[in-house]
């Protein structure tokens, strides 16, 4: 009887080890596949014509147990394992060696257990990954235009500049912080209602951050910086425009606009270049996108114009 | 042995640490439904979700750190006392022993993870949650099961090292458990060898918060949680069998 139950009890085990060996997908599972397919259906016409995310290749992380992981490529419906090509484990994207515009990706399920705080459901951790696709897609469609090798290039040189350093400071003076947020604050009430009063409360408070930064800082290290956050509001802010959309429009919920706080480093800059995307597209007449990605200006270059 | 389990439970049960933890269950769950839920602009998840969700997490952390907290000592203690020789000359070897004391742990750890819930079973009972009768009682089991598996754990090292060191490892497997498929992706992430080498590693660590996912998907009533309830059963496998097989032969060991 005894024996007869150790045997019972290690066939149980042998049989849940099966169950899951033979539940892991021999590709990428469908779940994944599904979500990826409903990305790529999204259309974009109405938020930022040209845009498309179903043109970019997918290259998904795939776990393996019992050899190295690697890397899956989606294209055109088809699945092909990459055997010598190092996969990373991110939302992100990457230009491959023949120039073309590659998203990475994690498989849904990990993408949840990378995000999930108990924050989510697995109907709302699904939103979120295909935001998120479409986030790391509008990056591919800003390498087409020409970008990436713009902002790569700046990066590096920051990397080696004085910019950190200014940046570092600013994180830390509690009154830059309390301009930015009053800035953000007036972006707000603009981005909700386009209007002549808000326009200007606008123009005043970022008159007021300049100031603050030509009276604290050299005139060399103020230029350096706003480059610096221009390019990021620029890649990361239109690129989280296009996430909240995604958001919205899949969980059929309005756009919010709250900041709860200031970000240190770069992270401000998506919030604020997300406002500064919506302001500047509810404005029918002006066409700002044709060739925005493709030269240097900023969003202060159409946002500063006189009030249309 | 279920004598002993059950003068294991009344050794056990009662006391400050359980009035300590009730009010501290309570506490912190009052606090977080009265708006302490992780908030981002256009979060898709809707409110009472977030809420709940956050509920369960912080909970199960909490429910966590207590399960070691009661079972850290208890097998060192056992071992000390003249009552574990008696017990063997009554009959009850000493595997059988550290086996059924283990399980009383389990058992000490899951009544405490109870009373940590109480209001949040409160809430549930006499609110709105988005749940039903069988989405919260498997939710519930899940949640208990997944404490009891840590108190296994700890009786497990606790039958090898002492108190203080099983203490420090216990805190460090719920920790590292609670958040182990972001550290794990962080590592994945990082892209070294050796990171690799630790996330691969850091598979046999419980995954607490996937053990979390699957209370969250039940309570929730997303029935297509599979994955993590294969995972969830394999785990608790593992883990009973090696406390079965430590006992064993730390019991042949104390013989000789």
């Amino acid at each position: 009887m005894k024996r007869f139950k150790g045997i019972l009890w290690m066939a149980i085990g042998v049989i849940l080890i099966g169950i899951f060996y033979i539940d892991q997908a021999p590709i990428v599972d469908a779940h994944t596949i599904d979500l990826i397919d409903k990305a790529h259906k999204i259309n974009f016409d109405k938020y930022w014509s040209g845009f498309n995310i179903n043109i970019y290749p997918v290259e998904i992380y795939k776990k393996n147990i019992l050899k190295k992981d690697s890397t899956v490529r989606y294209y055109n419906d088809k699945f092909y394992e990459i055997k010598d090509k190092k996969p990373i484990y991110a939302l992100s994207m990457d230009i491959d060696e023949s120039g073309q515009a590659i998203l990475l990706v994690t498989s849904a399920r990990d993408f949840r257990s990378l995000s999930d705080v108990g924050n989510f459901n697995s109907s709302s951790a699904d939103i979120y990954y295909q935001a998120l696709i479409a986030h790391e897609a509008f990056h591919c469609f800003q390498a087409d235009q020409g970008f990436y090798d713009v902002f790569s290039k700046e990066i590096t040189i920051y990397e080696k500049s004085n910019v950190l350093t200014t940046v570092r400071k600013l994180d830390e003076n509690s009154k830059y912080q309390k301009l930015w947020m009053d800035e953000m604050e007036k972006l707000i009430d603009y981005a909700k209602e386009d209007n002549i009063q808000n326009y200007h409360a606008y123009l005043n408070s970022y008159q007021n951050r300049l100031d603050f930064l030509y009276n604290n800082f050299k005139e060399e290290d103020v230029i350096e910086y706003l480059k610096y956050s221009n390019l990021y509001e620029k890649a990361e802010g239109s690129a989280k425009y296009i996430e909240n959309i995604t958001l919205s429009m899949l969980s059929g919920k309005d756009l919010e606009f709250d900041i709860i706080s200031y970000g240190k480093g770069t992270s401000k800059y998506y919030d604020s270049g997300f406002l500064k995307t919506y302001i500047l597209n509810k404005k029918d007449d002006l066409d700002w996108k044709t060739d925005f990605f493709k030269t240097d200006k900023t969003f202060e270059d159409y946002l500063l114009i006189n009030y249309q | 042995m279920k004598a002993l389990i059950k003068l294991h439970l009344k050794e056990n049960i009662g006391g400050k640490s359980f009035i300590l933890f009730g009010i501290l269950g309570g506490l912190v769950t009052l606090l977080l439904l009265t708006g302490g839920e992780v908030t981002m602009a256009n979060n898709p998840t809707e409110e009472i979700i977030s809420k709940f969700g956050t509920q369960w997490k912080f909970l199960s952390i909490i429910a966590g750190f207590a399960s070691v907290t009661i079972s850290m000592g208890t097998i060192e203690r056992h071992r000390k006392e003249k009552r574990t020789e008696l017990l063997a000359l009554h009959g009850l070897s000493i595997d059988k022993q550290l086996f059924a004391i283990s399980i009383g742990n389990a058992l000490v750890s899951m009544i405490l993870s109870t009373i940590l819930a109480l209001v949040l079973i409160l809430i549930i009972l006499f609110g709105k949650a988005p749940t039903n009768l069988i989405g919260f009682i498997t939710a519930f089991i899940t949640y208990l099961i997944s404490t009891g598996m840590i108190a296994l754990i700890v009786s497990v090292l606790n039958m090898f090292l002492p108190s203080i060191v099983v203490a420090i490892l216990g805190v460090f497997i719920v920790i590292i458990g609670s958040f182990h498929q972001i550290i794990q992706g962080m590592l994945l992430n990082n892209n070294q060898f050796i990171s690799y080498i630790i996330a691969k590693v850091m598979n046999i660590l419980p995954p607490l918060d996937v053990f979390n996912r699957l209370t969250r998907s039940l309570f929730f009533l997303e029935f297509n949680c599979s994955y993590d309830l294969i995972v969830f059963l394999i785990f608790i496998w593992m883990t009973l069998t090696t406390v079965y097989l430590t006992s064993k032969g730390v019991g042949r060991y104390e013989k000789i």
